[in-house]
């Protein structure tokens, strides 16, 4: 009975930390978004929210949750990512997310602006945070 | 390029940078850290001709090949500065150096504009541009951006021309996933003939590019007008017109990357032209073995000036000359010919992705040039291989 309840402990704290939700200030205007919306905001197809709020997208920098957030959104590799940016960035057109070295910095910067967005492990939500869409 | 138009609009846009930003610090709580974004890219490129050959370069220009040649000058650096001056207003410069025909360093600004965001995803922007006509024209210089190892557009003819000082309006339109983007374009080209003769006036250019899950389809048009000086620079038509066109796509099936293009020009005078290109790769982890080919035509038509007073112009008897004529001056080697200049090629290669942002391309190319216009050699045709190895990347 013990072992069991070890191991579904540890299944729980497994599942807790890899599972990905998208997350923004507690006093952002937003509440809820749909896949489409998180998809078009990362991936610099627009720049607003669906309420006509301006969205800044950030994200941590070499991150494992990086690499599946961008294939669960749109199928693509880092190295297909890559290309994907290079058309935007060198015309003008868009530019990925700004990056931050550390997930403390990005919480702050999350929790103090309210247009700001980014996609973090369940583990890692703040009390100053609301997850506006989580991935099934 | 003018090095004083380029100099002014470096200075005018650090001016309005630096005054709007010491402005902006007052009014956005955003950090200038988190508004600045600075990218880069890089190409060390070699290439290896066994014939005498023109090809287009990374950088803006048709370079020469000698026979049995090989050469590191297609090389080039380039970086970006973008600064978000407010919550709507940013500011965007991006130029390179590249070594030039004489393997002297040259640089140039290509990007550089403000921007202006109204919301609902319209953006307004003026200042320096490349033509959105074709992909590759955009992107000529970034070779990150492509799969294959050189540009497939001419400098001339449908490839279009390469820069514009003006306004451009844009309109992004969300369709569930797929998303279209229009693209509005009113400006004045820089057209850099060499012997002055072409004066762009002004063109206005419409493109749109719709993004599908796993494709988009791009389509331009567009018109220009402009005049053409004699060798005395008298004005010998003020009203020519150019109309050019393209449509192109990418779609990917699985592991594969489908590209296919095709671009046409068609002027009162100067270069009139067609391209058509495709490209298959297939996706092998970091390695996508590819093959192209393409055909690119340009027509050389050159201005046929009227006959001097005098002279009979087959509407009526010619005068008496009163002096003996003044004996034809020597012929002008370097004068395009009128007549055609085809490039057909034909190419395998593959890019090896070492790591994000970075990686080498290998590619050996037939190319046939078929040359009665004798643009940058007097040989009518050649028929020849080039290796080309690069190592690139962005950052």
């Amino acid at each position: 009975m013990r072992s069991c309840l070890i191991i579904f402990t540890m299944l729980l704290s497994h599942w807790v930390n890899a599972q990905m939700v998208v997350v923004m200030a507690k006093d952002s205007q937003i509440e809820n978004l749909d896949n489409q919306h998180v998809a078009n905001i990362f991936l610099t197809r627009t720049n607003r929210f669906p309420n006509g709020n301006k969205a800044i997208p950030i994200e941590l920098k070499h991150s494992d949750i990086r690499t599946n957030f961008y294939e669960e959104i749109s199928g693509k590799n880092p190295t297909q990512l890559m290309a994907y940016w290079t058309t935007l960035i060198f015309s003008g057109k868009g530019k990925p997310p700004k990056g931050y070295k550390n997930v403390q910095a990005l919480i702050t910067r999350l929790e103090d602006n309210p247009g700001c967005i980014s996609y973090l492990s369940l583990a890692q939500v703040t009390k100053g945070l609301k997850i506006v869409y989580r991935f099934p | 390029m003018p090095v004083r138009f380029v100099a002014f609009v470096i200075k005018l846009l650090c001016s309005v940078t630096l005054g709007c930003a010491c402005l902006s610090q007052q009014l956005m709580a955003e950090p200038w850290r988190d508004r600045l974004h600075a990218h880069g890219f890089y190409t060390l490129d070699f290439t290896y001709s066994d014939t005498e050959l023109g090809l287009v370069s990374n950088g803006r220009e048709s370079r020469s090949y000698e026979d049995d040649s090989a050469a590191l000058n297609n090389s080039l650096i380039g970086g970006q500065i973008e600064f978000q001056l407010n919550e709507n207003l940013s500011s965007f410069l991006q130029g390179k150096v590249f070594f030039d025909q004489d393997d002297d360093t040259e640089s140039a600004l290509d990007w550089a504009y403000l921007s202006y965001d109204f919301g609902n995803d319209v953006i307004v922007r003026g200042g320096r541009f490349q033509v959105p006509l074709l992909q590759g024209t955009e992107l000529r210089s970034v070779t990150y951006s492509r799969l294959w190892a050189r540009p497939l557009i001419p400098v001339d003819g449908a490839g279009g021309f390469n820069e514009h000082t003006g306004l451009e309006l844009i309109k992004h339109f969300q369709l569930g996933f797929d998303s279209l983007h229009m693209q509005l374009v009113a400006g004045k080209p820089s057209h850099e003939e060499e012997d002055g003769e072409i004066d762009s006036d002004s063109f206005e250019l419409i493109s749109g590019r719709y993004q599908g899950e796993n494709y988009w389809l791009r389509a331009a048009a567009l018109h220009g007008t402009y005049s053409v000086r004699g060798g005395d620079d008298e004005i010998l038509n003020d009203s020519a017109e150019t109309f050019m066109a393209s449509l192109e796509s990418e779609f990917t099936l699985g592991s594969y990357i489908f590209n296919l293009g095709y671009a046409k020009s068609s002027s009162d005078i100067t270069v009139n032209g067609s391209i058509y290109y495709f490209s298959l790769g297939l996706h092998m982890g970091n390695i996508t073995p590819f093959v192209y080919g393409s055909l690119a035509r340009q027509h050389f038509d050159n201005y046929d000036e009227p006959p001097p007073p005098g002279v009979d112009d087959g509407n009526g008897p010619a005068l008496p000359d009163p002096a003996p004529a003044p004996p034809d001056p020597p012929p002008d080697d370097d004068r395009i010919r009128d007549g055609d200049y085809d490039i057909n090629s034909i190419a395998i290669g593959a890019r090896w992705h070492v790591g994000e942002g970075y990686g080498f391309k290998i590619q050996l190319e037939n190319i046939e040039q078929k040359n009665s216009a004798g643009v940058d050699t007097d040989d009518p045709a050649n028929d020849g291989n080039t290796l080309t190895i690069l190592f690139e990347g962005v950052f």
